[in-house]
């Protein structure tokens, strides 16, 4: 014991040098913009990688019982299929509408399909790994969007992977219109409820009330007009006391997100 | 007095450092660094430890006027990290616990060197930390070596002119 507190007094100016470096690196890493978003790109790309790994590894393993699973739930579902889409056409009018009009929107675009690899989502800048980069066309400015509404921007590209801003980060403005009456508004979440964003500047002459829906407008440069966002919850009025601010229900769960597809031309 | 001489001396290179050469961009490439020069002039009976959190502290100061949090603290400390070793590679059995590093307690080919060498291990890891990315290698190859070449130059001009007042 004596010998190993005699080496550390010794040598303790490596200690301090280490710690020094440790401060000076963390500084560097987050106080700068530049070298904060390389370097944890570059983190992502290796997280990415052995998250992709072991989401490989485990699908392996699950394979027999996930098997058995479906052969089961196969059985029940046939039998269920005929009446849920009798009741569907019949109860759900207004879902199938939005569904046809985002296969409309995204018909003209070409797709490129891609997995979230990885997501933080309890941030007031949420963002999403995705398994597809540079090197299957991605590039960024593309929009990301799912099967049920948009998802985000992509802001950085690696060969194999990519960064997307997802519509829960402080930093996302995503021009929106009411949908029937045309009025533009800009989507930006607040933090807080991960399934309620807020549109701005939405003018106060607007003709908008609750359950209608949000989509893209055609003045967005990312996404094809008429993407469906989510429904008008709450109606508000700005900090300025000049326009609307719409809270609006996310069409799209975050959290339960796994297959996306990223927007290659609009 | 000696201490308040270090502690001037000090303050001044730093004064000199982020109100003046922060803002000068030799062809865009070149920044002249001087700040290396504390390194370079404290004597090797200083302890380590103490040259290591000097040299940290006067690089964040240099940090929070250039906007550039951690980059000159650690390329600094670094530098500090290495003065002992490298004295005690250049001198050998010539070293003495005292020795003040200069022209004529070292001889001046030595010092130049050693000087030269403080400044590039210093600049090599500023300039990585700024790069961070190395994609633009040959860019930030030619930067380092550019305000190297400009921050000794005036190091040794320094160096003389401090000689010659003490």
């Amino acid at each position: 014991m004596r010998s190993v507190i005699t080496f550390l007094v010794r040598e303790v100016h490596w200690l301090v040098f280490l710690l020094l470096e440790g401060v000076s690196l963390t500084l560097v890493v987050h106080g700068n913009h530049y070298q904060g978003s390389v370097f944890f790109t570059q983190t992502n790309v290796v997280v990415a990688g052995v998250q992709g790994i072991e989401r490989k590894l485990l699908r392996y393993a699950y394979l027999p019982e996930a098997n058995r699973e479906l052969t089961e739930r196969n059985v029940i579902m046939q039998k269920q299929i005929a009446d849920l889409r009798a009741a569907l056409t019949r109860l759900d009018h207004d879902s199938t509408e939005t569904e046809r009009m985002m296969a409309d929107s995204l018909r003209r675009c070409d797709l490129i399909p891609a997995k979230v690899v990885g997501r933080s989502i309890r941030n007031l800048d949420n963002t999403l790994t995705i398994d597809r980069g540079k090197d299957d066309g991605v590039a960024e400015g593309m929009g990301v969007v799912c099967g049920t509404g948009i998802v985000g921007i992509v802001t950085q590209v690696t060969q194999h992977h990519a960064e997307v801003m997802s519509i829960l980060n402080s930093q996302s403005n995503i021009t929106c219109r009411i949908r029937g009456s045309g009025y533009i508004g800009y989507l930006h979440w607040q933090g807080g409820n991960m399934l309620v964003s807020t549109m701005d500047d939405v003018p106060p002459h607007a003709r908008v009330r609750v359950g209608m829906a949000i989509e893209t407008s055609n003045y967005s440069q990312v996404f094809p007009a008429g993407l469906f966002v989510g429904r008008v919850i709450r109606i508000g009025t700005a900090p300025d006391g000049l326009s609307f601010r719409l809270f609006v229900q996310l069409s799209t769960d975050m959290a339960r997100l796994d297959d996306v597809m990223v927007v290659k031309n609009n | 007095m000696d201490i308040l001489r270090k502690s001037i001396e000090i303050l001044t290179l730093l004064a000199v450092q982020v109100l003046v050469l922060n803002h000068i961009h030799l062809g865009l490439y070149a920044l002249p660094l001087l700040t290396p020069l504390i390194v370079v002039w404290t004597s090797y009976d200083i302890s380590p430890v103490k040259l290591t959190v000097t040299a940290f502290l006067v690089g964040l100061i240099q940090d929070m006027f250039a906007g550039t949090p951690g980059i000159s603290a650690s390329a600094l400390t670094f530098a500090a990290f290495m003065q002992r070793p490298l004295l005690r590679l250049l001198m050998g059995k010539n070293l003495t616990d005292n020795l003040e590093p200069s022209p004529d307690s070292m001889g001046a080919l030595k010092f130049v060197f050693y000087a030269v060498m403080i400044f590039a291990l210093h600049h090599a890891v500023f300039f990585f930390l700024e790069d961070f990315r190395m994609i633009d290698v040959w860019g930030t190859f030619l930067s380092a070596l550019s305000s190297l070449l400009f921050s000794c130059g005036l190091a040794l001009l320094v160096d003389y002119v401090r000689r010659k007042k003490l």
